[in-house]
């Protein structure tokens, strides 16, 4: 019991979360499930639970889930939670710029494809530096805006959503950054350090759900029992 | 110590000093975000003073334009009729002694006039229009050329500062006609647009070069009244043409 909760503890917390955040989108009323903010809150857990489960399965029948990391991970993950933090952005211009990020890494990605430098079933490597890359810098815009815009003056940043996504997303893909693109390397050379390198990852992956949780009870709190949890 | 050992102590401390790190990039954002708040309080602390100061002189100049025209009219007016009036009592003439009830009646009814003008409240008593009326007529008296008024602000209600603020701007343009533009027709109009309200004063007078540098403090004056409640102040003029100065004040329409 010991051994399983300590190998498969990642992925019980992912699918708790997971239940939670279902349970609270469809406490939602119906206009508020449609709400973009409150699709993308609840897109971001489901895709984690999805994606995080559907490779544990593979790699328990040894098939190679290399692919389903590249696909839901480093493009579908990166383009939600590239819209998330374009969300909570009120600046119309670096609204723009996100966009001209999240079509960057797209466009860097399909041609990187075309030309056959990567594959959609490699490792990851350089999927994963673009798609840290391109997460970092909307993060940064963000950190820039929360600092600079008078739309941010009235609110209280530890009580701010928006805020604590935002950062966990930076914490958790400037850690992935260089754990990513030495995944390969740590597998075939240092088998005990990946595996507790992956542990770093999986901690900030989990505290980033979290956040995303929070936010979507949040907006359950305020939505349905019209009470402040946290500010949007 | 083994490799592995090794391997685990680096990837522990590297993990201690990223979560460090990371509480310290809270605590920054955080810290940078209140000293922005504070520096924004202090700067609302200061434009709500310096907004309370504008209004106080803008009363005051009122007060001061307001008992300049009532010892005027004092002297010229109510002084002139009261004489007329003494006249006429003394004389044996029972007409004269009738057309001496009729001034005397008239001197009340201008002592009225002016006693309104002295109310305190008078600014939320008074109509916008009543007082470009007013202003007006008082132009239109001393013969020193024509006016016209076009007003079409009808439902719009003013808060008392908007009202003071648009009141003595406008005062002030007009009386800066008077005193350089040798206009013969000054045209006073207020409308709206969309959100907007706006308050045109232009003249047929000789106008001057707004390019040219003004050593006055006057325009700036009304420029920061007018931004002092969220408003503008734009002006326009051609050389020997006249002049237009728009006053524009945003509203929130219901």
């Amino acid at each position: 019991m010991k051994d399983f909760f300590a190998n498969y503890y990642y992925f019980i917390l992912i699918d708790l979360i997971t239940l939670i955040g279902s349970i609270s989108y469809f406490l939602l009323p119906q206009k508020g499930k449609m709400n973009s903010l409150n699709l993308l809150l609840f897109s971001n857990i489901f895709l984690l639970f999805f994606y995080e489960n559907l490779a544990l399965i593979l790699s328990l029948k040894n098939i190679n889930n290399h692919t389903i990391y590249n696909i839901f991970s480093s493009h579908i993950g990166t383009i939600l939670a590239l819209l998330l933090i374009g969300f909570y952005i009120k600046n119309l211009q670096r609204k723009d710029y996100i966009k001209v990020i999240l079509f960057g890494f797209l466009i860097s990605s399909a041609v990187f494809h075309s030309i056959g430098l990567i594959s959609i079933d490699d490792s990851g490597e350089v999927v994963s530096l673009l798609s840290s890359t391109a997460i970092l810098f909307a993060c940064l815009i963000f950190f820039l805006e929360l600092i600079t815009n008078d739309a941010y003056l009235e609110i209280n940043l530890l009580k701010y959503a928006g805020f604590w996504i935002v950062s966990s997303l930076f914490f958790y893909f400037s850690s992935s950054f260089m754990i990513n693109i030495s995944f390969e390397y740590l597998y075939k050379n240092h088998l005990n350090v990946y595996f507790i390198v992956s542990h770093i990852q999986r901690f900030m992956a989990i505290g980033t759900a979290i956040s995303i949780l929070l936010a979507l009870i949040s907006r359950v709190s305020l939505e349905k029992y019209q009470k402040v949890l946290l500010n949007e | 110590m083994n490799e592995t050992e090794n391997q685990f102590l680096l990837i522990l401390f590297g993990g201690i000093f990223f979560s460090f790190l990371m509480t310290f990039f809270i605590v920054l954002m955080v810290f940078l975000h209140r000293q922005r708040q504070a520096q924004n309080r202090e700067k609302l602390g200061r434009m709500k003073s310096e907004f309370e100061k504008t209004l106080l002189n803008l009363e005051n100049e009122i007060q001061q334009e307001t008992l300049s025209f009532v010892g005027r009219e004092l002297h010229d007016n109510i002084g002139q009729l009261l004489s007329l009036a003494k006249l006429n009592f003394n004389s044996s003439n029972p007409e004269k002694i009738l057309d001496g009830k009729q001034v005397l009646n008239q001197i009340i009814k201008e002592v009225r006039g002016l006693s309104k003008s002295l109310n305190i409240d008078w600014v939320e008593s008074v109509a916008l229009k009543e007082f470009f009326e007013q202003e007006l007529a008082k132009i239109q008296v001393s013969e020193y050329c024509q006016t016209e008024l076009e007003y079409a602000l009808e439902e719009i209600e003013f808060s008392k500062n908007q009202k003071l603020v648009l009141m003595r701007v406008t005062q002030e343009c007009l009386n800066n006609v008077i005193k350089h533009a040798s206009a013969k027709l000054i045209n006073l109009k207020a409308t709206q647009e969309k959100n907007k309200v706006i308050i045109t004063i232009s003249d047929d007078g000789k106008g001057f070069d707004p390019s040219q540098k003004s050593t006055g403090m006057g325009m700036i004056n009304l420029k920061n009244r007018m931004e002092a409640i969220g408003g503008e102040f734009k002006l326009s003029s051609i050389l020997e043409k006249g002049t237009i100065i728009k006053l524009i004040l945003p509203i929130q329409i219901s």
